[in-house]
């Protein structure tokens, strides 16, 4: 990544004293203020347009009340808020017309303003160190704090449903205030940097602060104020930061630099400028370009260029912004394609490249570049995520949309408390067959709702956790009743859990702790993570609902080659995976090549060759995988031998067992069973008509109230198995030496077993069973 | 009757004209007016002489200004110079010290890739040496 800096002439500056601040408006045209006492308007390709307005004073910062679709801007009166170095604040429309001055707003300077993201409320600071909220009129509504320092920079955190935290400086300190005094809700106070906090910022979407100061750092945080990056020092102190938009990067101004990090910290590229000290900064709402206040006057344009995708032999960059090249690695043989209007997002994978411009979507197949699909969209596209079949994309007027490769809306998942500001890639996921969105509506971020794309109504099921949940992450193989979610909570421990299934209680199991990042592979269900700094590769993770103590075998660890915490899994495609260590490098770690084929195998349903392959491997995770796959599909022979691979004597002999029982749906039961699936196994013999199995499977289960209820449901039938049940128990009691104290068996107290009869009856039974067999 | 007056008596010269004079104060300011004449003329050439002069010196005097400020933007320049390139020097070691971050990420990178294609490379070796894997097809 790039920036293209384009400035003005130096004797053609419009700005006659030092511009403080800039503020892209909703139709990007960018507005800049300055020590003037004037506005001025650009377009986006760094030209001046004319003079919006004069100021009778100094003005200090400016910003647009946000608007969240391009329609909106459209229709809904577009303002934008001037603080004034005489106290004051005044409310401008676009045009330029003053709607309204707030006089007196504060002693000395107002030094910031800033609307929060709905466009209700105004917070400004000012030198007398005060903090004061502000109707969307103007109306003072409450002085928040008072502190002895010049607040120089505020900003409001990410909304949620019960608070809303308002960040800002004082002095060398940082201080979150939350904005209604709950008991629950804290204030926090953390010395931040050895300098004087200049500049502040709080991303919706990270949820990271970023900040800087006159000790020449800029630091990275996260909400809970713990530091997550800290940089070398400046020769100058440093003036400005700013989130871009999606929260992937931000921008860093100081003396004659300008500077593109990464969340992370580490820097993408850096450029000198003739701005002087660059005051302020901000982001087009698209994110790909940006605008700088410069200490001379100077206002400066960049725009990110030279960005660049890869997959497999392909690998896609943008040069300029209208133009892009596909080059083969293999065949190396490029492809250019030009575009109409801006890129704004773009995603390569699963055999697609899908571009979002300005104003259009365009879909290619990596075989064929000549014939791409295409239709309109209507607002900045901020999300875009592939499948196999079907991708998703998002922007902020239409919603959530799921599209397939032709370009056919195929789905555009709505629920109460959708906003998708509020979502970015960690909180979406999709697959063929279903997508989820972690709700942060009524559910706070504690849940996850589920949207199965192949039934016709939107029935959405609902993954709800005692916890934030960060990530979420849908498996990319099979059908979907093996359809699997992952996803990581506040604490960074990641779950697995089945959906797709229509129960209504998701069986969750945790899979791993200090999870940093997860991803599924694209063609198979592997699964990797990197864990406590660890790449960790699971083979098999739907073994956690085969079999449990299989499950270490599954799973490995790169010990040697350590990836380092707080690195991010780019993508996991065939075995080869991409991970973005937190100083930026990108290294690629591999898997094993053998489960790979094994998926493969299975899924041509070639168990000879998948049991050969496990022989040639001689690896315990490969048997492991069998086990689980050949269960999953009922294969009684293979798991049977893989588990004796194993040394699994007991599972052993209970798959001989299994073998042996006479009736099909007896033996499904019985894997059911291995799999823990009592209800299941329960239901496939009630239907099956097999009462007395499933009676005797409960009393094995030392599940004696279920047993002796279906028994006495039962009564009326040929045979009753109360007396079985009964007997049963007795030997039970007698066994562990107790009395019976279970009311309900107490009712059966006198009832007289006999024995032979009983035996006869399952003698009866079972014969009946092997007959209709036979038929 | 016309009386003759002493003070303004007019008289005939040799040459019959008429004359107001006497013939003395004539030839006076006769001389009067030559010598009057020539002083003007040698005073209008002494004032072109003298503009001559002062524009030569103006330009002189220009030259010298303009050799003047040179000399002190020069100077300027040499003074500054010092500063510039103690801030390129500053400039290009934070230009090195990123190239340096970069060449260390893109190692990092090619050592990943390298560790993969060695994996790969015994892969192939392990599979070619013992028996073939049974075909996948």
């Amino acid at each position: 990544m790039r920036l293209k800096i384009t400035e003005q002439q130096s004797n053609d500056l419009k700005h006659k004293d030092v511009c403080t601040a800039v503020g892209w408006s909703s139709n990007n045209e960018l507005y800049s203020c300055g020590d003037d006492k004037t506005v001025w308007r650009w377009n986006l390709n760094g030209e001046p347009l004319a003079k919006v307005c004069d100021s009778d004073s100094f003005i200090t910062d400016i910003h647009w009340l946000p608007v969240p679709t391009k329609k909106a801007a459209n229709t809904q009166n577009d303002v934008f808020v001037l603080g004034g170095a005489d106290g004051s604040f005044s409310l401008i429309s676009k045009s330029g017309r003053i709607d309204k001055i707030v006089k007196d707003a504060h002693l000395g300077a107002v030094v910031c303003v800033r609307w929060n993201h709905e466009g209700t409320a105004l917070v400004t600071g000012g030198e007398d160190g005060v903090l004061k909220i502000w109707s969307r009129n103007g109306q003072l509504r409450s002085t928040l704090a008072t502190t002895g320092k010049c607040i120089y920079s505020a900003t409001w955190g990410p909304p949620t449903v019960i608070e809303q935290n308002i960040l800002f400086t004082s002095g060398k300190d940082l201080i979150i205030k939350p904005l209604h005094a709950t008991s629950s809700a804290k204030q926090m106070q953390w010395k931040a940097h050895d300098g004087i906090v200049l500049k502040v910022d709080w991303n919706i979407l990270s949820k990271f602060i970023v900040s800087c100061g006159e000790d020449g750092k800029y630091k990275v945080w996260d909400s809970h104020g713990r530091n997550l990056y800290s940089s070398a020092p400046f020769d100058y102190s440093i003036t400005s930061v700013s989130w871009s938009p999606d929260g992937e990067t931000f921008a860093v101004g100081s003396f004659n630099t300008l500077k593109i990090c990464d969340k992370t910290g580490w820097a993408y590229t850096r450029k000198s400028t003739n701005t002087g000290s660059i005051l302020n900064i901000s982001w087009t709402s698209d994110g790909t370009q940006l605008a700088a206040a410069g200490g001379n006057g100077e206002v400066c344009f960049a725009q990110l260029v030279e960005r660049q995708l890869e997959w497999r032999n392909l690998v896609v960059s943008i040069n300029e912004n209208l133009k892009m090249k596909v080059h083969d690695i293999l065949g190396d043989t490029s492809e250019e394609i030009e575009f109409r209007d801006k890129i704004i997002k773009w995603k390569l994978g699963f055999g697609h490249l899908v571009v979002a411009t300005a104003s259009q979507c365009w879909i290619y197949d990596v075989q064929s570049w000549n014939s791409p699909h295409q239709f309109d969209v209507k607002d900045n596209v901020s999300l875009i995520l592939l499948s196999k079949k079907i991708f998703l994309m998002m922007d902020n007027s239409s919603g959530i949309q799921v599209y397939n490769y032709d370009g056919k809306l195929l789905s555009n998942p709505k629920f109460p408390g959708l906003r998708t500001e509020f979502l970015n890639s960690n909180s979406v996921s999709v697959s063929n067959d279903m997508i989820c969105i972690i709700d942060k509506g009524e559910a706070e971020g504690k849940a996850v709702r589920l949207f199965n794309l192949t039934s016709s109504k939107e029935s959405a099921e609902v993954i709800v956790h005692n916890m934030d949940i960060m990530e979420v992450a849908l498996s990319q193989f099979g059908p979907l009743s093996e359809r699997k979610l992952a996803f990581i909570d506040r604490n960074r421990d990641m779950y697995i859990c089945r959906v797709g299934t229509g129960s209504k209680r998701p069986d969750t199991f945790k899979l791993a702790t200090m999870v940093d990042s997860a991803k599924w592979n694209d063609h198979t269900d592997m699964l990797v993570a990197v864990c406590d700094g660890h790449f960790t590769a699971w083979y098999y993770p739907g073994i956690v609902y085969v079999d449990r103590d299989l499950l270490p075998y599954t799973r490995t660890t790169h010990d040697e080659s350590e990836v380092g915490k707080r690195s991010q899994i780019i993508d996991f495609f065939g075995t080869r995976c991409n991970v973005r260590r937190w100083d930026g490098s990108v290294v690629t770690m591999s898997v094993s090549p053998h489960p790979l084929i094994l998926y493969e195998l299975v899924d041509k349903k070639n168990w000879e060759a998948c049991l050969r392959l496990c022989r040639f491997v001689k690896d315990r995770s490969m048997w492991s995988c069998l086990v689980g796959m050949a269960i999953k599909n009922k294969e009684i022979e293979t798991a049977e031998t893989a588990l004796a691979a194993l040394e699994e004597v007991d599972k052993v002999q209970y798959m001989l067992k299994v073998k042996s029982i006479p009736s099909v749906e007896g033996r499904n039961a019985a894997m059911a069973l291995y799999m823990r699936n009592i209800d299941e196994a329960e239901s496939i013999l009630l239907q099956a008509g097999l009462m007395y199995r499933a009676i005797k499977m409960h009393i094995k289960l030392y599940n004696w109230t279920r047993a002796l209820e279906l028994a006495v449901k039962n009564k009326n039938s040929t045979y009753s198995h109360i007396d079985t049940v009964v007997w049963y128990r007795r030997k039970y009691l007698e066994g562990i030496n107790r009395q019976e104290n279970d009311p309900v068996f107490l009712q059966y107290e006198s009832l007289s077993v006999d024995w032979v009869v009983m035996k006869e009856k399952i003698r009866n039974e079972k014969e009946k069973e092997k007959q209709k067999n036979k038929r | 009757m016309w009386q003759p007056h002493e003070s303004s008596l007019v008289t005939f010269d040799e040459d019959h004209n008429l004359r107001i004079f006497d013939a003395e104060k004539f030839k006076q300011s006769q001389l009067l007016h030559k010598k009057s004449v020539e002083f003007t003329d040698k005073i209008g050439q002494f004032e072109d002489l003298m503009k001559d002069v002062m524009s030569v010196l103006k330009v002189k005097g220009e030259r010298i200004e303009n050799e003047k400020l040179k000399a002190i933007g020069l100077r300027n320049r040499v003074k500054g110079e010092e500063e510039i390139r103690r801030s390129n020097v500053r400039d290009y070691q934070t230009l090195i010290s990123e190239k340096h971050i970069e060449l260390e990420r893109h190692a990092a990178e090619l050592e990943s890739l390298s560790k993969i294609e060695q994996e790969q490379k015994k892969m192939i070796e392990s599979l070619s040496s013992s028996e073939p894997p049974e075909s996948h097809n």
